[in-house]
């Protein structure tokens, strides 16, 4: 019986987060199928200028497939940069049962050679693009607003050594005159701003219902855009 | 007693344990390569732009303009200018993020290459790929300012140089002051006190404190140690900070790449991609001749000046030397990246000449073949840049006085004589060093435009040394292929002289003409004191100076520019030294045709040196409604003289006479027309009383102004001398006219021979022409037959002594030019 109710809950879980989103719900979560393509426009900070931005770099996401790893199973979504001109690329992992991060696998170039990265992010927590160019953060879904959550966060340090911290999830629905410039008209918007413990942004989106990706986010590393046009 | 000795070691052990105090092995890790130095190009400075801090001018963006724009203050450079160079710039400000992140990403460019004709040292390389990385696209992945704690530090070190061994940008800067170095390796260990580990962890980093020279290859090590202290609860980091003093480092990155559209150069071509095109720069390592590292693969060389690397011993070789031949060899390196030039006639034996390091020789072939040049750098590694010069000096040289470029397209004809076996075109830049050459071993008569048929593609507004086994005579014709052109015959080099003189220039008008131009080249071995003299209409002296000359050196000046010249009228060039060295030209120019400015402007030269003769004669004069005809007349003796202007109609009877008082240094500027207030003058002679040297020239030119030419005076050629018109121009558009007078005091027969660019003749015809009288024809009109396709040059000889000249034209009646004939 135990077991039953878990899978009965963990069915639950899978289809509330990969259903898609019925409007006029007040909670937004992502909703993909297999093949679904979306492309990000992306600034970054100049190294040399402050305040002064990059020309954009636009990221193209697809949806691949879904596959099981272990007993979970998870979208993998393929992500490379428009032009070709940037030696980076992605395939991440998103949980089908919360939309959850699950990981990266990327590849960059450096000296004419591939290095590959793993990246695998603990369910169920906010996660911070990190290491990355690619945009990848992504909040705990569903985004319900408003709403405040706190998550303890756990991050390997090396040497068998792991430091904690606590970060805070705030969803809100954005006025009409706020939302407006990020926003399909007439549509509302979600702002979800994952702080830490000492009150530093650590990333900030908008949400709109119906699209697969925030349509606006900036963290300390870029500003991105969801390309709807 | 052991047994006593084992127990306190472990009682020691277990008192450690229990406790938690003890000390860490120090542990080193490593990223899996090491960053290379490079420079940090300082924003006040603005080396990239002003190679301030490295080697001048041109800097490194200058010259990747130069080679990827065409010109050296193209976009990057404007943009440069713009971002990387302010006087006002803080002094910490400039490059060291975007090279810490080239130094990481990309190889380190560690040998000087040369990209289509321009060296790319070392320096060079670093900076454009530093300024690639301007457009660095990076993470931030610690920052102090964010109050990331001492633990992401750790962490950062720990997943980026022990686990991925990759070197990371840190930003070691204190205060305002941001210095970003990549750090490649740490030292860390850490004592234990209960549960708090106190760190010491020494960053290892490439430096930038290249700035003696920028040019080095390899990494400069800095370090820094910081202390921190982790409190540990279980694995879990319950707290930490910085301890005894340190300042932490204020960021660290991870960089990616480069931006796809690197910032604004190239903002209104988003084609153009900047790192790609500083990639085919680096990519060039040594010279366009590598792989000649053997005798075997020695690249055969024409005379010029070379610029190349030696990334291994260079091999070249010169062919067809013949015996008694002579060949300048000229090398020069660097201190301290030196290498060594030997000569060989044989490459089984010793070398004929050795220079280390730098300097010239001249070796005289000891036998006829090809002779081999051997560079040997003192130290491959450095890959040192030297300049290599090769001339080969024949038995007969001339000298074509301009090479302007630019929009200027020159056309040059070389006659040689049938002695004449080899000819060798050189291109010599204004300072004498020779940039190209083209040779030729086949033909006797070249013809040809520089750029296209003699493969000369650069041009340095120098000018043309002409050498060859045998006599030659040659024609020189520069056009903009407007409106524009004017010319010279080859001047002999055995015409040079220690004195020259320029009877006219114009600082106002003359003849609708604005500017004048005299040019002055020493065609010596050795430097020359050259003093001038400014003499006003007079004859006065009003003014000397003194320059000099190296060897082969030329100079141009307008003459508004010279200053002895305010209130002169004509000047004497002399060199010091008495060595007969000096040729030199006139350049007349009309920015517009006089009274209508719309009508576009002529321009003449005069080759120097002038004959200097006590009677000149005008050959051919064209005084009517279109043509006018003026002479200069200059007096270049010791005396005052009378000078006798006669007159003679097209029939040789002898129509006016005039006389004009020259004195000393005077003189003598006038239109034909005016000295005898008549148009029927056909051929004019100019004779000193007193047997005075005269030189001067005369200028033909439409009354409009747009068409203008001056042709230098001469005395008589001696009976039966051969006579060259050394090139034809009757095709398509062009004319050529040609005047010759018989000066004898008989009759005379002229014959008229065509040629082909072989020597084969095509056609002759015989004038019977009387004393003083004088032909005036265009050259298609002497031959019954007209003058074929394949006519290239003409030869004329005389029964009696004759003076002649031509003159080129255009049927549009735009463009003139002229020269004497077989002087």
């Amino acid at each position: 019986m135990k077991n039953g109710f878990r899978m009965l809950a963990w069915a639950t879980v899978v289809v509330l987060l990969c259903a898609s989103t019925v409007a006029g719900s007040e909670n937004i979560s992502p909703a993909w199928k297999v093949g679904d393509r979306w492309q990000v426009r992306v600034v970054y900070p100049s190294p040399v200028v402050d305040d002064e931005w990059s020309a954009a770099v636009y990221w193209n996401y697809r949806v691949v497939g879904r596959e099981m790893e272990g007993a979970e199973e998870r979208y993998a979504v393929d992500v490379s940069e428009q032009t070709g001109r940037v030696k980076l690329k992605a395939r991440l992992f998103y949980r089908c049962s919360d939309g959850s991060l699950a990981g990266v696998d990327m590849e960059k170039m450096s000296r004419g050679k591939t290095i590959g990265t793993t990246l695998v992010y603990e369910k169920g927590v906010p996660v911070v693009s990190e290491r990355t160019l690619i945009p990848c953060d992504t909040p705990v879904f569903p985004l319900t607003a408003p709403s405040s959550s706190e998550y303890r966060i756990t991050r390997v340090m090396g040497g068998g050594m792991k430091a904690e911290k606590i970060v805070r999830q705030d969803v809100r629905r954005l006025p009409d005159a706020e939302g407006s410039s990020s926003s399909a008209a007439g549509c509302p918007l979600f702002e979800v701003k994952c702080t830490d413990d000492k009150g530093s942004i650590l990333f900030l989106q908008r949400w709109g219902f119906h699209y697969p990706w925030p349509l606006y986010g900036e963290n300390r590393n870029m500003r991105y855009w969801l390309v709807t046009e | 007693m052991k047994r006593c000795l084992l127990l306190i070691a472990v009682a020691i052990l277990f008192f450690t344990f229990v406790s938690g105090e003890g000390r860490c092995e120090t542990e080193t890790y490593a990223a899996a390569y090491v960053p290379w130095s490079g420079w940090w190009w300082p924003t006040s400075s603005g080396g990239l732009v002003t190679g301030e801090e490295y080697r001048g001018h041109p800097a490194p963006l200058e010259k990747y303009d130069y080679v990827m724009n065409g010109r050296c203050d193209g976009p990057a450079t404007e943009f440069g200018s713009w971002r990387y160079y302010s006087e006002d710039a803080k002094s910490w400000h400039g490059m060291c993020f975007c090279w810490a992140a080239a130094a990481i990403l990309e190889e380190e460019p560690v040998l000087a290459g040369i990209y289509d004709g321009t060296l790319f040292r070392v320096g060079d390389k670093k900076g454009l790929i530093t300024v690639a990385y301007d457009g660095t696209l990076y993470t931030t992945v610690y920052d102090d300012a964010e109050t990331d704690a001492p633990e992401v530090f750790h962490q950062v070190l720990d997943y980026y140089i022990r686990e991925k061994r990759s070197p990371v940008i840190f930003d070691l800067g204190t205060g305002e002051e941001h210095w970003n170095f990549p750090v490649y390796k740490y030292d860390t260990d850490y004592t234990q006190e209960g549960n708090v580990r106190h760190y010491t962890v020494k960053l290892y980093y490439a430096s930038d404190g290249v700035g003696d020279n920028i040019d080095f290859v390899g990494t400069l090590v800095s370090f820094s140690t910081y202390y921190y202290w982790l409190e540990i609860e279980g694995e879990t980091v319950t707290g930490s900070g910085w301890k005894n003093g340190s300042i932490p480092p204020k960021k660290a990155f991870e960089p990616f790449g480069t931006e796809p559209y690197i910032n604004s150069i190239y903002s209104d071509d988003p084609g153009r991609d900047f790192h790609q095109e500083v990639n085919s720069i680096n990519a060039v390592v040594g010279d366009p001749y590598e792989g000649n590292d053997t005798f075997g693969n020695a690249v055969s060389l024409h005379g010029g000046h070379y610029s190349l690397v030696a990334v291994t011993n260079d091999y070249f070789k010169v062919v067809d030397l013949e015996k008694g031949d002579k060949l300048y060899v000229g090398i020069s390196s660097e201190h301290g990246a030196s290498v060594s030039l030997k000569v060989y006639d044989d490459p089984a034996g010793d070398p004929v000449a050795v220079i280390e390091r730098s300097g010239e020789q001249v070796i005289e072939a000891a036998r006829t073949g090809d002779y081999y040049l051997e560079v040997v750098p003192w130290n491959p590694a450095m890959g040192p840049y030297y300049e290599l010069t090769l001339r080969q000096s024949l038995a007969y040289q001339g000298i074509f006085p301009v090479d302007p470029g630019g929009l200027w397209a020159t056309g040059i004809t070389v006659l040689g004589s049938e002695d004449a076996k080899k000819i060798v075109v050189a291109q010599m830049d204004p300072d004498g060093q020779i940039k190209n050459s083209f040779d030729s071993s086949s033909k006797s008569h070249l013809v040809g435009v520089l750029e296209r048929d003699f493969g000369v593609t650069s041009h340095y507004k120098g000018y043309l040394r002409i050498d060859s086994d045998g006599p030659v005579q040659g024609l020189q014709v520069v056009t903009t292929g407007g409106d524009l052109m004017f010319g010279s015959k080859l001047i002999p080099a055995d015409s040079a002289s220690s004195e020259v003189f320029f009877p006219h220039f114009i600082r106002g008008t003359f003849f609708g003409a604005e500017k004048t131009w005299f040019g002055l080249i020493n065609i010596g071995n050795d430097a020359e004191e050259v003093e001038r003299f400014a003499y006003d209409e007079e004859g006065i002296l009003v003014g000397t100076d003194t320059i000099s000359l190296a060897p082969g050196q030329k100079i141009e000046e307008d003459t508004l520019e010279v200053g002895i010249l305010g209130g002169a009228s004509s000047m004497k060039a002399l060199a010091t030294s008495g060595r007969d060295c000096l040729v030199g030209y006139i350049k007349f120019f009309r920015p517009s045709s006089p009274g209508d400015s719309s009508i576009p402007c002529g321009c003449a030269l005069v080759p120097l040196p002038l004959e200097r003769a006590s009677a000149l004669i005008v050959p051919h004069c064209a005084c009517n409604d279109y043509w006018r005809t003026g002479i200069a007349v200059m007096n270049t003796g010791s005396e005052d003289t009378v000078a006798t202007l006669t007159a003679y109609d097209a029939d040789g009877y002898e129509i006016h006479v005039a006389q004009r008082m020259i004195r000393v240094n005077q003189n003598l500027v006038e239109e034909v027309a005016d000295i005898f207030q008549s148009w029927d003058v056909a051929a004019l002679k100019v004779e000193s009383d007193n047997g005075q040297p005269l030189c001067g020239f005369v200028s033909y030119g439409s009354a409009n102004g747009v068409q203008f030419s001056g042709v230098p005076l001469y005395g008589a050629a001696p009976a039966f001398t051969d006579l060259y018109l050394p090139h034809i121009a009757c095709l398509g558009i062009w004319g050529t006219g040609i005047g010759i007078m018989n000066t004898g005091d008989s009759a005379a027969y002229i014959f008229f021979s065509l040629f082909d660019g072989d020597g084969n003749l095509l056609d002759e015809t015989i004038r019977d022409v009387k004393k003083n009288q004088r032909i005036s024809s265009l050259i298609k009109n002497l031959f019954d037959s007209g003058v074929p396709q394949s006519a290239r040059y003409m030869k004329i000889k005389s029964t009696g002594p004759v003076n002649g000249m031509y003159l080129i034209a255009t049927t549009d009646s735009r463009r003139l030019m002229g020269s004497g004939i077989g002087f």
